[in-house]
């Protein structure tokens, strides 16, 4: 019979299984009938236990230990490293030195020609899409000169641009994106508009991205009738996306289709695309817009050993440079294409207006 | 000598010598390297895998065992977490948030959460021994812990028999109880 005297007995037997069937049931009764005496019966259960399993891992424990102790048993054992045939050095020394200098000599010359040759591909393979209008420039002093003989060659050459990219707006009161690349080394930025040229300033810039900003000097002009006919959009188009362009690679608009062939640009480059698109020396900064008319990235520049392989950065690292912007700059963006339903030859039409010739010298 | 795990695993659950050092074999160096790796000394990552042995054991020992992952999965999850904890012992210290590889995070934290939980009841245990003061302690331990008979123990003990020493080690144990329960609810307050 179990009582509050003798639970510690019962305990240690009913852990030890040596209760028989009837005791057990007699006890079950008794626990029932009785919380307190089922309280520290469990209690005592408890305690026994905690011994239990104490002992148990110290046995475990002083097992490992004694494994751990004796490393013999389970290391690796390294085999004895065997005597090898021992060469007469003095012997050979000069054949193996003559044999060496060939080795040495034949991989120095291999490496020297792969070098060179690897070098000249690095250098072909990315290259930015400005236009070095040079011989133009040349050419327009020539005649120039031819015309006014009397007057001094300098003063119109300095006027002239040496570089060309193309831009467009971002808004209709005088904002430009463009590449970084064409305008970071200017001393003047014009913008061909329907009324000429008109001056330009950077307004921002970030190199990494290959982007820049630029304004208009002129605060009252506007680019066209209407608001910008397109949008810019951040989310990356996928893999196979149909493009077009429209830039300025001669004096005349060119455009251009293709599609997203890699959604990582030069080298892996995660901010811009690969297009499968012709692009020439000019098109730098030309906006490349998907089917309903939205800008999705502007083009920065080519793979140059292969015709047709163009790079674009991201519109997400342009529209976080506008977003950064000082509020009072005014710039907001449109928040929808106005051109998504219409077919090509007319979204171009729409947007010439919007896309320009930009030069710097 | 090759062992596949559920070899292993038996015979780490009986306490078998040769596979606890196969184990070790396995084992031993890339756990060891790991911890270095993680600024640990080599005596640190000596504990840790001990202890994640022990672990392991008890698992191996549980009656509804069934190991879901390979052997080495395991023991490596384990020998992670209580480095962890180890180092969240140490003061300046934060934890890292590790994304795990495992597929089921779940049951590693289970098994070792409850073998600290009962790591942390027998210190209290010990603590209660303690108050319980002698020659209840000695004796409790004699019997329980080492594993005496009662005839040795009345012996050591100077009881006059065997019956006499087995009265008053349940009267220590029932001490013991109250001991230890009334410090639980102190500590639960």
């Amino acid at each position: 019979m179990i009582t509050e005297h003798n639970i510690s007995e019962w305990a240690e037997r009913y852990l030890k299984q040596e209760l028989s069937e009837a005791e057990l049931a007699q006890m079950n009764r008794a626990l029932d009938a009785d919380p307190l005496l089922y309280r520290h019966w469990a209690q005592t259960l408890d305690i026994l236990r905690t011994f239990e399993t104490h002992t148990q891992r110290q046995e475990i424990r002083n097992l490992i230990g004694s494994v751990a102790a004796h490393p013999a048993e389970w290391q690796n054992i390294v085999p004895e490293a065997r005597p090898g045939r021992v060469i007469p050095f003095g012997k050979y020394l000069r054949t193996v030195s003559a044999a060496a200098a060939l080795v040495l000599f034949s991989s120095l010359g291999t490496m020297f020609f792969l070098n060179k040759k690897d070098n000249k591909t690095e250098q072909n393979t990315y290259r930015e899409l400005r236009r070095e209008i040079n011989n133009i420039k040349h050419s327009q002093s020539k005649i120039i000169d031819s015309l006014n003989k009397n007057k001094p060659a300098e003063a119109t050459e300095e006027d002239v641009a040496i570089y060309g990219g193309t831009g467009f707006a971002l808004s209709n009161d005088g904002y430009i994106a463009t590449n970084y690349h064409v305008v970071k080394d200017a001393n003047a930025i014009y913008v061909q508009t329907r009324k000429g040229d008109m001056k330009a300033y950077k307004v921002a810039w970030e190199p990494n991205a290959d982007i820049a900003i630029l304004k208009l000097e002129d605060k009252n002009y506007r680019f066209g009738k209407t608001p910008l006919p397109y949008n810019i959009v951040k989310p990356v188009a996928g893999l196979g996306q149909r493009v077009f362009t429209i830039g300025y690679p001669k004096d005349e608009v060119v455009y251009n289709e293709g599609y997203v062939s890699c959604e990582n640009g030069y080298d892996g480059d995660m901010q811009s695309y690969q297009l499968e698109m012709t692009a020439n020396p000019g098109q730098s900064g030309s906006p490349v817009l998907d089917k309903y008319g939205s800008v999705i990235g502007l083009v920065t520049g080519k793979q140059s050993n292969t015709t047709g392989t163009t790079f674009a950065v991201h519109a997400e690292a342009l529209i976080e440079m506008i977003q950064s912007l000082p509020k009072s700059a005014g710039l907001h963006l449109p928040e929808h294409s106005r051109m998504n339903k219409m077919e090509r030859t007319e979204q171009v039409k729409k947007m010439r207006d919007y896309v320009f010739s930009i030069k710097v010298n | 000598m090759f062992y596949t795990d559920t070899e292993l695993l038996t015979g780490l659950a009986a306490g078998n010598r040769e596979s606890v050092a196969a184990i070790y074999k396995l084992y031993h160096s890339v756990l060891t390297k790991w911890i270095l790796s993680r600024g640990g000394l080599e005596a640190d990552a000596e504990d840790v895998f001990q202890e994640a042995l022990v672990v392991l054991y008890e698992k191996a020992r549980s009656p509804e065992f069934c190991l879901t992952c390979k052997l080495s999965t395991y023991l490596f999850a384990i020998c992670k977490r209580l480095w962890f904890k180890k180092m969240e012992r140490s003061a300046n210290y934060y934890q890292l948030v590790e994304d795990d590889e495992s597929q089921e995070p779940g049951t590693y934290d289970e098994d070792l959460q409850l073998f600290l939980e009962k790591e942390e009841q027998y210190e209290q245990l010990a603590q209660a021994m303690t108050q319980l003061g002698e020659p209840c302690a000695a004796l409790l331990k004699a019997f329980y812990e080492e594993k005496k008979n009662m005839q040795e123990i009345a012996t050591a003990f100077h009881y006059t028999n065997a019956e006499n020493a087995k009265t008053q080690k349940y009267k220590c144990l029932t001490r013991l109880r109250k001991i230890f329960f009334a410090a639980g609810v102190k500590v639960k307050n």
